[in-house]
């Protein structure tokens, strides 16, 4: 029995290589899907092969529209509709129909792709992550972390799925939670810088600045890209804490000059930095750059507005917080807080001061309201003095 | 060296070879023995005798019947005679008749195959025989009754010559004698008395009596008339041939030829007949005493002709050659033969005659002279069947086929025997001389006849004299030509064998290099593969080979491809040795060089498969403990090589190593006693580990430790334990693991890193007491080890640090302190003064400060005076330093307060003033010189305040000045007033310096007390440049941030359903 179980497993092996040398040889070739060489033991291709064939042909179409910056997706979809059509029971030509859809911009349609995937293979990981990828950007969040516990579930060596769900958690200040789903991440790709930020950023919570340190060497030691850029930004916030405001804004630098897009609150970092030294215009520029990566950072808008009240830019100031204001509701007291004093002290403008500050009032928490109350005050006294003046001219 | 024995071969070969010889010419020798024959004319008596006139066979019996009619009717008397006369002679014509007819069933009884007909046929005979006998008896009794009871009968004499023909026939020479006898004493004047004696003479001629029936025939010929004349005539000469009176003979002859060919009384048949046997016989005779040199016209003139070069006269020629090449007259026979050559060198038959020449050279024993003729010969021949290749048509075609055929009929004969004689004589005397022309002939022959019969026997022979000659080279082309003539042939077997030893015997003559194995394939010398494929003829031709034969002979060509580097062909060849001769004894060298090929090519599976197939064969191990265990070993080892493939593979491939770990396990149950199966539990628990399944990894672990107690990999797994907590970022596990590991296997060559990571891990998480003592312990255990003392350096720099860090800053200091003691040329040398200076400026020990200050300074001057390497941050270190001593004398000028202004005497206050005025000035230049002289971003930001501050204290001082008591309060605001516009320019000096502190600071990233403090300032001197934050900042809230799950890309091959990124460090080892 031994003998028989070793042999049927070194054939389970080498079946496993041919076919993944059949796999790898196709994929190099770019074989026409029509004069495909690759055939069955029939002589026929099988529908795998035929996925595969036309999936190098498009794989050629995309690498050549990509050199010059103009991917037809909508194309690609329609190619990739066809291809999935014709092959209804490879899964990875709905995939690639997924794929092509999220890059189109088109997310319930991925959505749906993936689910079909997934609906003939349970066990397709990419598929499952990029489900919870797109579930999340349609806003699903608690849909999204489902999925991809499912995932984690099916699929051990999940890295990726670990991580995203590692980072929600530590974002909720689920920290241990996200320590142990990094860890167990980084057991199973140990190159995954995801997993030393998220240790580093929990390090750093935790006020821990000599493991934020370990965790940085140890990461660096690993890969020099812009995934360093997560390690510069949680070194950033030891600093902050052993208040070496200098070398943080290094670091937050750093980490913006790596992953220019990633990074927002390390940009609320340097600006909040910048702020406390007077240096309005790097405040400005800063939140100005996560306003543009997220436009629907209401935070944001409101930091931007004092900046911009600092460097004298009073309108400006006044439209940051109008923007917030919209974004929010209205329901951020901060920004009722600010226009009140960009209203009262800089526009002169009592009525929409006191409204501001009123709404504030209704909005906040009442021990943060008694030097608002002395500004509704003044702001009375001031009006009565106007209108007095005013009864006798 | 496994082979057929040389010498033992060797003699085998010969004694074959001999025994061959021998039976082969056998024949010659009993053909050179025929018997003499009696020398005789060719021309038979019967032909020139009275002749039976054949009737058809109807007709005849209408005729005996009508006559026997009338004599049985009865006749006129004198008719009587004259009608039996008629019906004998038809008797003896019916008695002939069915004679003819015997003899040709005769004929038919030899022709048929059939045993039925040839029975059938055999009864007819006999029948006709009977008849015959009959018949003729009937004629004989009739013609006995004629001369009996009709003596007087006119044609008696012709019915006394029919009965003695009758006689003759029957065979009654003498019966038929005593006839003619009678007709000749009665009947003397009868035209049949010369045709009595020719009889006698014929009768006497074939009894020896040749003085008797020279005479019969010189009676016979008296009668010039005669039909007996000529052959009478010929007759004569043949008896003076055969009395050896050449002379009368040769005259008898000639004339013979003469009255042939003018005598009209021959019938033209016999004329020619005659002629043509009489110049034959005249030839025959001259050969006796002619000469050579005369030959040709004495020839010309019996022919009757001018020229030799007609036809008739060299066929003449010919037979004159042949005569006396059959009386051994071999110089006069070679010299006619050239001599009909010469007169027409264009013949097609000249290759015949050179044959010929071949022949008596041969028999004149000249060996040298023998192989001349027959090189002229083949020169002759091969030109012969040149010209009949190339375009020879119709008749000349068909007559260069038979000159071929001609030339060949004796030729092929004459030097095949010719070479085996000879050939069998040099085995006797052992003449290298005679061999050699032996094979010359061999050669000649198979150049002239490669398809003769025994062609295919000639080659053997040949090769086997060119193996006694030594010739080894061409013995063994030789051999190959005869294996390869006939696969079915005698000698195929012999033929096969001896080829490869001719090769190899020629292999050993050339002396070629040793062949040294090699892994990369490497050309083989053509005479190698020579051997090669003369062993593989072997195998392929001989049917029915003797098992060790074929084993030995494909492993020498298996070996041959091995030792080239030629794998594919000597791994088929070693692996049918193996699979069909399992037992044999090269099997076992077969097996093991099987394996090796495998394993040279790296190619696992068939390594496995071959090893795995090796190992069910008992009749292969079978007392060979040694293969078996090495075929379990390799078996096992290649599986394990396999997996590691596999798992590279995988890994390259970004696909699930799952299986690979399964794999791993399995090994280790496949073979546990293996010397890869702790390996093999080890790299399952690692690549567990990397799928992320810790329990089963750390289930494998336990397996290794406990079921291989004695496994070195026991420290490997401690190692790869820490390893892994390391690679998952669980450094407090991953230190205590190191650390164990470390004061385990404390001469294992990885404790050492153990023992430093260790600390490192201890460091990160914050235990840096125990991070401390590794270090220390690391420090005592190598830092005196190579390398060691810069690695020193840095331990007892990061000890301190680590304090430092642990905010246990007593401890810092200690550490930073012994590190300047032992590390003074280190670049870090500054940097622990440095860090001793913050330390003990906080704890306020200022004189362990200031005194590491001085050591700074003094380090720093010093070094750069001497214009030596200084690290970048010790001017910052020194810059810093300059300001704290500077800011002592702005501690001392912020005390100074002025004198009161007495407006009676206001020198005091204007010497306080002057004196604050001019201690200011110098304030701001020791900064100022501070900005310059170490250019210093940290000590820059902090002069810029203190040179605003300097500034600032001055106006404040001064506006603190009380009014003089003497002025009335008005006078006093005046006053102040007054102070206030005085101050306006020291007031704007340092606004700008704290303006240019914060632009500065912001600048150079400089955010320090000193920075703030300016910022301050300014908040209070210029609020609308500098405004207070009044509004609320909001801080960023991660919570809400967007979760991005990047997207996976686009899977381009269908058939992996696994899509995992999942990439694996090298932590396998094997």
């Amino acid at each position: 029995m031994k003998s028989r179980n070793t042999l049927s497993l070194m054939v389970c092996i080498l079946a496993a290589v041919t076919l993944g040398c059949t796999a790898t040889n196709t994929s190099n070739q770019g074989v026409d899907i029509d004069n495909s060489s690759i055939e069955n033991g029939a002589g026929q291709r099988s529908p795998q092969q035929a996925v595969s064939s036309a999936m190098q042909k498009l794989r050629s179409k995309i690498a050549s529209e990509e050199k010059v910056g103009q991917v037809d997706w909508a194309s690609v979809v329609r190619q990739l509709e066809a291809l999935s059509d014709k092959y209804k029971t490879v899964a990875e030509a709905r995939y690639n129909l997924g794929v092509a859809k999220e890059r189109l911009g088109d997310y319930s349609g991925a959505e749906k792709a993936y689910r079909r995937t997934l609906a003939l293979n349970p066990n397709f990981s990419a598929a499952r992550e990029n489900l919870a990828g797109v579930v999340l950007r349609t806003g699903d969040r608690r849909q999204a972390i489902s999925i991809l516990r499912e995932l984690i579930e099916i699929d051990p060596e999940a890295a990726t799925a670990r991580l995203a769900l590692g980072r929600s958690l530590l974002a909720s200040g689920r920290v241990d939670e996200a320590i142990k789903l990094s860890q167990a991440a980084l057991a199973v790709d140990p190159k995954n810088l995801d997993g030393y930020c998220i240790l580093a950023l929990a390090a750093a919570e935790s006020n821990e600045g000599p493991r934020v340190r370990l965790l940085r060497a140890q990461a660096f030691k690993l890969d020099k890209g812009p995934k360093r850029a997560c390690l510069h930004f949680a070194t950033g916030l030891v600093f902050l804490k052993e208040k070496d405001k200098a070398s943080a804004l290094f670091e937050f630098s750093e980490a913006v000059r790596l992953d220019p897009q990633s990074h927002l609150e390390a940009w609320f970092r340097i600006a909040e930095i910048s702020m406390e030294y007077k240096n309005f215009a790097r405040a400005v520029e800063s939140y100005e750059t996560v306003c543009r990566m997220n436009p629907s950072n209401v935070e944001a808008r409101i930091n931007l507005g004092v900046a911009l009240k600092g460097m004298g830019k009073f309108e400006e100031a006044k439209r940051a917080y109008q923007k917030a204001l919209s974004l929010s509701s209205g329901l951020v007291p901060e920004v009722h807080f600010n226009l009140g004093v960009l209203y009262l002290k800089n526009l002169d403008n009592l009525a929409a001061a006191e409204a501001s500050l009123r709404k504030y009032i209704d909005l906040a928490k009442p021990s943060q309201n008694a030097e608002v109350f002395s500004w509704i005050q003044e702001i009375e006294q001031r009006k009565a003095l106007e209108s007095d003046s005013t009864s006798r001219r | 060296m496994i082979g057929i024995s040389k010498h033992s071969s060797r003699s085998r070969r010969t004694l074959l070879a001999s025994a061959f010889f021998l039976l082969s010419t056998t024949g010659f020798l009993t053909q050179t023995s025929t018997a003499q024959k009696p020398s005789g004319p060719v021309l038979q008596y019967e032909q020139f005798r009275r002749k039976v006139e054949f009737r058809v066979a109807d007709a005849r019996e209408k005729q005996i019947e009508g006559l026997e009619k009338l004599l049985r009717l009865g006749t006129e008397l004198e008719e009587i005679p004259k009608l039996k006369f008629r019906l004998a002679d038809l008797y003896f014509e019916k008695s002939q008749f069915f004679f003819f007819r015997s003899q040709e069933t005769d004929d038919e009884i030899y022709s048929t195959e059939s045993p039925d007909e040839k029975e059938r046929l055999k009864a007819q005979k006999s029948v006709y025989e009977k008849e015959a006998k009959l018949w003729s008896r009937r004629a004989t009794q009739i013609y006995e009754e004629i001369r009996e009871k009709f003596p007087t009968y006119p044609r008696i004499p012709e019915v006394l010559f029919a009965l003695g023909q009758n006689y003759w026939s029957r065979g009654k020479q003498d019966d038929a004698i005593d006839v003619y006898r009678d007709l000749i004493r009665e009947y003397e004047d009868s035209p049949l008395v010369a045709d009595a004696w020719l009889a006698f003479g014929e009768y006497y001629f074939a009894r020896g009596a040749l003085e008797q029936a020279l005479k019969s025939y010189e009676i016979a010929a008296s009668d010039k008339r005669s039909k007996a004349y000529g052959f009478a005539l010929y007759k004569q000469a043949w008896c003076y041939y055969n009395l050896g009176d050449w002379e009368k003979s040769l005259k008898k002859f000639q004339a013979t030829v003469f009255y042939s060919q003018m005598a009209d009384e021959l019938s033209g048949e016999n004329k020619i007949s005659l002629a043509r046997e009489a110049e034959k016989d005249y030839v025959k005779t001259y050969a006796h005493v002619g000469n050579a040199n005369r030959a040709k016209m004495v020839l010309m003139e019996i022919a009757n002709v001018d020229d030799c070069t007609n036809e008739k006269c060299l066929k003449l020629m010919e037979k004159l050659g042949d005569e006396w090449r059959v009386q051994g007259k071999f110089e006069d026979s070679a010299s006619t033969y050239r001599q009909i050559i010469a007169l027409q060198p264009t013949s097609f038959r000249n290759a015949y005659f050179q044959s010929l020449l071949v022949d008596l050279a041969s028999r004149r024993g000249d060996k040298s002279q023998v192989v001349e003729e027959v090189r002229t010969l083949t020169k002759l021949y091969e030109k012969l069947a040149v010209r009949e290749k190339e375009g020879a048509l119709g008749k000349e075609r068909k007559k260069i086929r038979s000159a071929l055929q001609e030339a060949r009929r004796d030729a092929e004969n004459n030097i095949r025997k010719l070479a085996q004689t000879w050939n069998r004589e040099s085995v006797k005397t052992k003449q290298k001389e005679t061999a050699t022309q032996a094979l010359d002939m061999y050669g000649e022959y198979l150049k002239l006849f490669p398809k003769a019969k025994l062609a295919y026997e000639l080659r053997f022979q040949m090769a086997d004299l060119f193996y006694r000659l030594e010739r080894f080279g061409e013995a063994a082309e030789a051999y190959k030509i005869t294996v390869l003539a006939n696969p079915k042939g005698k000698h195929l077997v012999a033929a096969a064998r001896d080829g490869i030893i001719a090769v190899e015997e020629h292999l050993r003559d050339l002396r070629l290099k040793k062949i040294k194995p090699t892994k990369q394939r490497q050309d083989i010398h053509p005479e190698r593969i020579k051997l090669i494929e003369a062993c593989d003829r072997y195998i392929q031709s001989v049917s029915g080979l003797d098992a060790k034969d074929i084993v030995k002979i494909s492993f020498k060509a298996a070996k041959i491809y091995y030792q080239h580097g030629h794998f594919e062909q000597a791994l088929r060849r070693f692996d049918r040795i193996v699979s069909e001769y399992p037992a044999a004894e090269e099997s076992e060298f077969a097996a093991n060089l099987v394996i090796d090929i495998h394993n040279i090519k790296e190619d696992w599976q068939s390594l496995y498969e071959s090893a795995s197939r090796y190992l069910k064969m008992p009749a292969l191990l079978q007392g060979r403990n040694k293969l078996q265990e090495d075929l379990v070993k390799f078996g096992q080892h290649v599986k394990f090589k396999f997996i590691t493939e596999e798992q590279e593979k995988l890994q390259a491939r970004k696909e699930s190593l799952r299986p690979i770990a399964e794999a791993y396990e399995s090994f280790q149950k496949e073979f546990p006693t293996s010397e890869n199966a702790d390996k093999a539990l080890f790299n399952a628990s690692v690549v567990w580990d990397s799928l992320g399944d810790k329990a089963r990894a750390d289930q494998i672990r336990e397996r290794l430790l406990t079921g291989y107690p004695d496994s070195p990999l026991r420290a490997d797994v401690a190692f790869y334990a820490a390893s892994s907590f390391e690679g998952q970022a669980k450094y407090s596990e991953a230190a205590n693991q190191f650390s164990a590991f470390a004061m385990k296997y404390p001469k294992d060559k990885r404790a050492r890193d153990a023992l430093y990571n260790a600390a490192v891990f201890y460091a990160g998480i914050g235990e840096v007491q125990s991070a401390a003592k590794l270090r220390e312990r690391y420090l005592k255990l190598f830092g005196k080890a190579k390398g060691g003392k810069s690695e020193s350096a840095d331990i007892y720099f990061s000890i301190a640090k680590d304090y430092e860090r642990a905010n246990r800053v007593r401890q810092a200091a200690l550490h930073y302190e012994k590190f300047t003691k032992l590390f003074s040329t280190d670049d870090r040398y500054f940097d622990a003064l440095w860090r001793q200076s913050v330390i003990y400026r906080k704890l306020r020990v200022l004189k362990k400060a200031e005194k590491a200050e001085n050591q700074l300074l003094a380090a720093y001057t010093n070094r750069t005076r001497r214009k030596r390497k200084v690290p970048a941050q010790a001017a910052d270190y020194a810059s810093q330093i300059a300001v704290f001593r500077t800011n002592k004398d702005f501690a001392k000028y912020a005390r100074q307060r002025l004198k009161p202004l007495n407006l009676k005497r206001p020198k005091k206050f204007q010497q306080s003033m002057q004196d604050k005025a001019e201690k200011r000035d110098r304030l701001i230049a020791s900064y100022e010189k501070v900005v310059t002289q170490y250019k210093q971003a940290t000590a820059t930001i902090a002069s810029l305040s203190k040179i605003a501050s300097t500034w600032d204290n001055f106006v404040n001082t001064l506006l603190q000045v009380p009014c003089p008591r003497s002025l009335t309060e008005e006078q006093c605001t005046f006053f102040k007033e007054g102070l206030q516009e005085k101050m306006s320019n020291a007031r704007e000096s340092a606004y700008q310096a704290y303006v240019t502190c914060v632009t500065k600071s912001n600048e150079l990233g400089v955010f320090t007390d000193e920075s703030r403090n300016c910022v301050k300032a300014l908040e209070d001197i210029d609020p609308v440049a500098y405004p207070k934050i009044e509004e609320q900042q909001v801080t960023f809230d991660a919570k809400k941030q967007p979760l991005v799950i990047e997207a996976r890309p686009f899977i381009f091959s269908a058939d992996s359903n696994k899509a995992s990124s999942v990439s694996l460090e090298g932590g396998v080892r094997q």
